[in-house]
């Protein structure tokens, strides 16, 4: 759309228009009612002489502008605001489904998270579609921005001619405005709408049925997401339904499990958001005996080899950290804190098992709690040893001593859609990060304008009645003697 | 039109009062003691000759005002009906209704499954139910947010309307139109006068176009919600499980089997979940957004449309002056 184009055909209007208003003034209130139009001619002429001189700077300065923008798509936005909140709604009800009644305190806060993400992005999207609403509306009274202008200044100083040269005036210089500050807050949403967008529409409940020692911290890996979680057998998980699923590891006390995994389709399922079952089984190289107690894992060890070589030889577990040996050498695995013995022991460090950091979800520091708890990222005291104890004619009580603490319970499996509404808030500052700079602008903007409709309503529009007036008087009086002059040389 | 018919308000008022002011003048004219002042009366005759003439065609103006209004409206690429203007008011109160019906509707849908939730939530073991009933309340208010504003400032829209619609239809009936022109000629009622006369000329086209525009936005876009009802219950038709459930309830009263029927609609709906998310992001964001469009554009033009009555009211407040004052001689 070209400025100059639209507003020539509105000057063009303007001029008709006080053409015909100074006529009738001279002709029909002086002539012929010999009425004094001196006061009314002056405004008048101050009128069209400044409507004359305002468009002649505006139009050939307006020329060199760039076109007025092509409006951005509001239902767009609105589309993008709708689809966010119904996959964060959705999250929500999957929640519902999969957590316990005893975790509902978790349920309550991510809601609360999730309707905070929900408001942030509605009204940012409103304030957008709003914004293009009126500048579409605007674009539409554009081209009689002059006409305004004009019919506001044939009769300066009147309550209907202030509110139209308001409108006039705004018209003209707050529609490019109005378009550049949508297009601004459209790219502000559409940074923000990017940085969150789902990978999909698609969210499934996925069952697991974990086998192995436990508890485990399962790692799964989709295509734009990795989640974790911890379980002890039985759970539900979401994930993305557009998306395929690997388990990418198990881990049990820092121990990375040897693994096997299925899926399981869905029997029978009342709504379809049910997935069907993830079948883990996991273990470790050998059925190894766990350091544990009710406040967790502590380490584990297993006997690979008791070689008899003397009479009567003969060894047995005592309990979970202790084995008993006479006139036997046993070669045991251990991960433990160490070890102690009343006999010959040679221990030597060993890594017949992959061991692993944990690391828990990504999510931002408040949130955390609503995840659960995981392991410490790292074993602390922990030593992966192969020992040799022998025992010739002597009772000999090997002793497994604890490493540090394995344990947690996640109550939120961060999987899939709950790992991508966990990362929202971090995702939305990310986003109005990328748009900083429009950011700023955007708020720039809005408070210029609003200093100059204030400054303008306030200070100008008073003014401008009196300065066309006098405009008009200068006219007038220069005009006058001239006329006088040419009268005497007319005939008639 | 018969001639009969001219006498039938509106048109009667102007008539007659049109008469009246030609009677006035005539009576000056022949009760002038002197030669200068019967002059006078002649002179002050033509331009009540011109007002009688004006004060009769101003009924007719408004009686054609609605078919000019849609005319402009074709003109700028907008198709709007014809609304008489003894007619807004009741064409914005059905609107009104229509828009508030799905306010309504949408909001106690909403608060309807979220109090169930809230009274399921009561038992602990019946706690992911409550949830699960709170989160499907939270899904229709979050679509709907937009929606709902957009029908909010709709509301507050056709209200306004609704209301000029009154003040105009009664001006109409009671040719007001056709008094506002007698007002102009006494100097005492010159103001007033001037400023019903602008009124009336600016918004007996300026009215029915706007609520026109109103009414077809509202047609179009005020029935989102029972559209999307709609769209889901069609989608659910053949949804076994649903229908076997709602068969269950088929003695139940009305209400609760519309309530069960959308509730098994809303499960269904989230089974086939991209289905239901990209078809109602598609349905609403649309029409909530011409739905804005449209308030706004309402509200700028009438903006401009009272500038443009306080502008012309001077105008023919000056231009009366000057038509109707008489110069003594």
């Amino acid at each position: 759309m070209n400025y100059t184009s639209i507003l020539w055909g509105a000057v063009g209007t303007g001029v008709s228009l006080f053409a015909i208003y100074i006529a009738y003034l001279v002709i029909v209130k002086g002539r012929l009612r010999g009425m004094n139009i001196t006061r009314e001619l002056y405004s008048a002429v101050g009128a069209f002489t400044a409507f004359i001189i305002m468009m002649s700077i505006i139009t050939p300065l307006l020329s060199h502008l760039p076109s007025l923008v092509a409006p951005p798509s509001g239902s767009w936005v609105l589309e993008q605001y709708d689809i966010i909140a119904s996959i964060l709604s959705v999250v929500k009800i999957v929640t519902a489904i999969i957590l316990t009644p005893e975790e509902f305190t978790t349920y309550y806060s991510l809601s609360g998270i999730i309707n905070g993400i929900i408001g942030f992005i509605g009204g940012l999207a409103y304030l957008t579609a709003m914004t293009i609403a009126l500048y579409k509306a605007l674009l539409a009274l554009f081209p009689f921005a002059p006409l305004f202008i004009a019919i506001a200044l044939a009769r300066p100083n009147k309550p209907g001619s202030i509110v139209l040269m308001g409108i006039g005036l705004m018209a003209l210089v707050a529609t490019p405005l109005i378009g550049w500050l949508s297009s601004l807050f459209y790219k502000i949403t559409m940074g923000v709408v990017t940085a969150l967008s789902p990978p999909c529409l698609d969210i499934k409940i996925l069952g697991v049925a974990y086998f192995g020692p436990g508890p485990a911290l399962v790692t799964i890996s989709q295509a734009t997401s990795q989640g974790v979680f911890m379980t002890n057998g039985t759970r539900y998980i979401p994930i993305w339904g557009c998306e395929g699923l690997q388990v990418s590891q198990v881990a049990w006390d820092w121990l990375v499990l040897n693994y096997t995994y299925t899926r399981l389709p869905p029997g029978f399922s009342i709504i379809s958001l049910y997935n069907g079952t993830l079948e883990i089984l996991a273990h470790l190289p050998f059925p190894a005996t766990a350091i544990e107690n009710s406040s967790g894992v502590y380490g584990a060890w297993f006997p690979l080899k008791v070689l008899k070589y003397w009479r009567n030889g003969t060894g047995y577990m005592i309990n979970d950290t202790v084995f008993y040996i006479r006139n036997e050498s046993a070669l045991f695995w251990a991960w433990a804190g160490g070890v102690k013995a009343n006999c010959s022991l040679a221990v030597n460090e060993a890594s017949m098992v992959k061991t692993t950091l944990v690391n828990g979800p990504m999510v931002p520091y408040p949130l955390a709690p609503l995840t659960g708890s995981y392991p410490p990222g790292w074993p602390r005291g922990y030593r992966q040893m192969l020992i040799n104890a022998t025992a010739y004619n002597e009772s000999c009580l090997v002793v497994f001593e604890p490493g540090s603490r394995w344990s947690g319970y996640t109550v939120l499996p961060v999987t899939g859609p709950l790992e991508w509404v966990l990362a929202g808030p971090f995702n939305i500052v990310n986003g109005l990060n990328q748009q900083w700079g429009n950011v700023e602008s955007a708020f720039t903007a809005v408070g210029v304008l609003t200093v100059a409709v204030t400054l303008l309503g306030i200070l100008l529009l008073p003014y401008l009645a009196v300065g066309t007036a006098y405009l008009g008087a200068i006219i007038v009086e220069f005009i006058s003697p001239l006329w006088g002059v040419i009268s005497q040389l007319l005939p008639f | 039109m018969g001639i009969t018919s001219l006498l039938a308000l509106p048109y009667g008022i102007g008539i007659v009062i049109a008469g009246v002011e030609l009677a006035w003048g005539l009576v000056k004219y022949y009760l002038a003691p002197t030669p200068g002042q019967r002059r006078e009366a002649v002179e002050e005759f033509y331009g009540v000759v011109i007002g009688a003439v004006l004060t009769a065609v101003v009924a007719y103006y408004m009686s054609i005002g609605p078919s000019i209004g849609a005319s402009i409206a074709g003109a700028m690429g907008v198709s709007v009906p014809q609304i008489p203007l003894q007619d807004i008011y009741s064409v914005m109160y059905g609107d009104f209704n229509a828009v508030m019906g799905q306010y309504i509707a949408g909001q106690v849908l909403a608060f309807a499954i979220s109090a169930a939730g809230a009274i399921l939530g009561v038992t602990q073991v019946l706690k992911p139910f409550s949830a699960l009933l709170g989160s499907l309340s939270g899904f229709l208010n979050a679509i709907m947010a937009p929606y709902n504003r957009a029908l909010i400032a709709t509301m507050m829209n056709t209200i306004a309307l609704a209301a000029l619609g009154q003040v105009m239809s009664t001006m109409y009936n009671y040719g007001i139109g056709s008094l506002s022109v007698a007002l102009l000629l006494p100097s005492r009622t010159r103001r007033i006068g001037a400023w019903l006369a602008s009124f009336i000329l600016v918004f007996s086209i300026l009215l029915p176009m706007v609520a026109g525009y109103q009414h077809v936005l509202v047609f179009n876009y005020g029935n989102e919600l029972t559209m999307w009802e709609n769209t889901l219950e069609q989608h659910c038709a053949n949804n076994p499980i649903a229908q076997t459930v709602l068969n269950w309830f088929v003695n139940a009263p009305t209400w609760l089997q519309g309530a069960l029927g959308l509730l098994a609609s809303a499960v269904c709906g989230i089974a086939s979940l991209p289905w239901l998310i990209s078809n109602t992001a598609t349905l609403v964001s649309v029409g909530t957004f011409n739905l804005l469009e449209g308030d706004i554009i309402i509200d700028i033009v009438m903006g401009i449309g009272f500038a443009i009555t306080a502008w012309i009211a001077d105008l023919i407040e000056a231009g009366a002056r000057a038509l109707f004052e008489v110069r003594h001689l």
